[in-house]
């Protein structure tokens, strides 16, 4: 098994970073690119950017944005936003992006998982799942139309597999921004699935990370805010894991 | 001098971090698609993203196959494959079954098995290297197939229980099945080491 994955994401709007608050609003906190070089420094073990509102706005993650982030990243990163096309995907990785993720595209665009995963290779190919807790369900979100579907959470996570998806990232929408721990319960579906699972939403305290390694079988964790707004938060996050959790990687010795 | 670097582009690698960790480890690297520029170049690099048939016949269609062959086996020419980069030194790979690979080194490509954990394996690995070339560190995967080779040319093991080539070596051709442009310190680490090996197989003036 591959270590678990502290992960920093980056929320965008276009060219600018912002800070997502239970997806209604959208503060704007600085370039993206200045934070993705913070988190490379501090050893995040990847580093996701999601342009949150390109589907909406109908155009693409700025490649542009990639490009700069990538001239002196050594971390993974993941990319998404927008993507619609499987020559969007080439361009972004030729960009620089080392995977990319889909959401709306996978569910209107019924093959276009199998396709990409055909071309690039399944492990370059994620998908990101919005998850919205009603009356205690957990239910698959659609943020454009600001609804649930009908397909139940665990039926897509199995669909998407089947296609070929390489990795499922799960975003609870009601934890965003409140850095009140991570949906321990949306983290439980990643025995759901072979393919690694992510944790996406409500970070809050290097706690938060033990208690859903702990918890749950997930690959990752991610945190945005708890993140971008401290100096060396992600070391000090490894740090405070590493006592109770040996399955991470280790700080390197030129941490900060 | 710096060394020149032919990254060859098969149209779905992440050429880009390739290039940047490359340039940063003080290399003049340029990616390509050209028999010319490989027989320039002092050491080649394969990079990792993609699918095995894929990037065959892309290889084909630039008509650099037999290039990069004779460049790697009769010039003995350095050579990095990085992930998919060195699987194509095999004859043939479980993900594109009846496709020749590079048909460069002994052994062939097999799919991980799902009962020792996910598929793809993607994330940080502990490596141990089985010669002193000081490579151990924790490296960066992410794949669904590994290159199961005879023992000889394996330089470097994963650890735990998920065990696999991390790392190949044969003369002049060297494959990682991790990315070192994206393994941080270690990575660089792992470049410096590589570097050295071209040098020592062709001392500059």
């Amino acid at each position: 098994m591959a270590l678990r994955r502290i992960i920093g994401s980056i929320f965008t709007r276009g060219p600018l970073a912002v800070q997502s608050i239970a997806f209604r609003q959208h503060l704007p906190i600085g370039d993206p690119v200045v934070i993705a070089e913070a988190f490379d420094q501090w050893q995040a073990d990847e580093i996701v950017m999601a342009d949150i509102t390109a589907s909406a706005e109908g155009r693409l993650v700025s490649k542009d944005l990639i490009i700069r982030a990538t001239k002196y990243l050594r971390t993974p990163l993941t990319v998404g936003g927008g993507i619609q096309t499987i020559e969007q995907v080439e361009d972004l990785l030729r960009s620089g992006a080392d995977r990319i993720f889909v959401n709306t595209t996978a569910r209107k665009h019924g093959t276009f998982v199998q396709e990409a995963a055909q071309f690039f290779g399944s492990q370059c190919i994620v998908a990101w799942i919005d998850v919205l807790a009603v009356e205690g369900k957990l239910r698959v979100y659609e943020h454009l139309t600001r609804r649930c579907i009908d397909t139940s959470l665990e039926d897509w996570m199995h669909e998407l597999e089947q296609r070929g998806i390489g990795e499922i990232i799960l975003h609870a929408v009601h934890a965003d921004g409140q850095m009140q721990g991570f949906d321990l319960a949306l983290a439980a579906h990643a025995a759901d699935v072979a393919v690694p699972v992510i944790i996406s939403g409500g970070a809050g305290s290097t706690q938060h990370f033990e208690d859903v390694f702990r918890a749950s079988r997930v690959a990752g964790a991610c945190a945005g805010n708890l993140f971008a707004h401290s100096e060396c938060a992600i070391t000090e996050v490894k740090r405070g894991v590493l006592t109770t959790t040996p399955s991470i990687r280790s700080l390197h010795l030129t941490a900060p | 001098m710096k060394l020149r670097a032919a990254i060859i582009d098969y149209g779905v690698g992440n050429v880009g971090s390739v290039f940047q960790a490359l340039q940063r480890a003080g290399t003049r690297p340029m990616i390509t698609r050209s028999a010319q520029d490989i027989s320039r170049a002092d050491f080649l690099v394969l990079p990792g993203v993609g699918e095995f048939s894929t990037a065959m016949n892309s290889l084909e269609q630039a008509g650099i196959t037999e290039a990069l062959r004779t460049a790697i086996r009769d010039e003995e020419k350095p050579v990095l494959g990085i992930c998919l980069g060195m699987q194509l030194f095999a004859a043939t790979s479980e993900e594109s079954p009846g496709v020749r690979g590079l048909d460069l080194l002994a052994g062939t490509v097999k799919r991980l098995p799902a009962d020792e954990g996910t598929v793809p394996n993607t994330g940080w690995m502990e490596v141990k290297a089985t010669n002193r070339s000081g490579i151990d560190g924790c490296y960066y995967f992410s794949h669904s197939y590994f290159y199961e080779s005879p023992e000889d040319q394996v330089i470097a093991l994963t650890g735990g229980e998920r065990r696999f080539p991390a790392c190949l070596r044969w003369k002049n051709i060297i494959g990682c099945q991790f990315h070192p442009e994206k393994s941080q310190a270690s990575g660089e680490i792992f470049l410096a080491w590589f570097l050295n090996v071209v040098r020592s197989r062709h001392p500059l003036p």
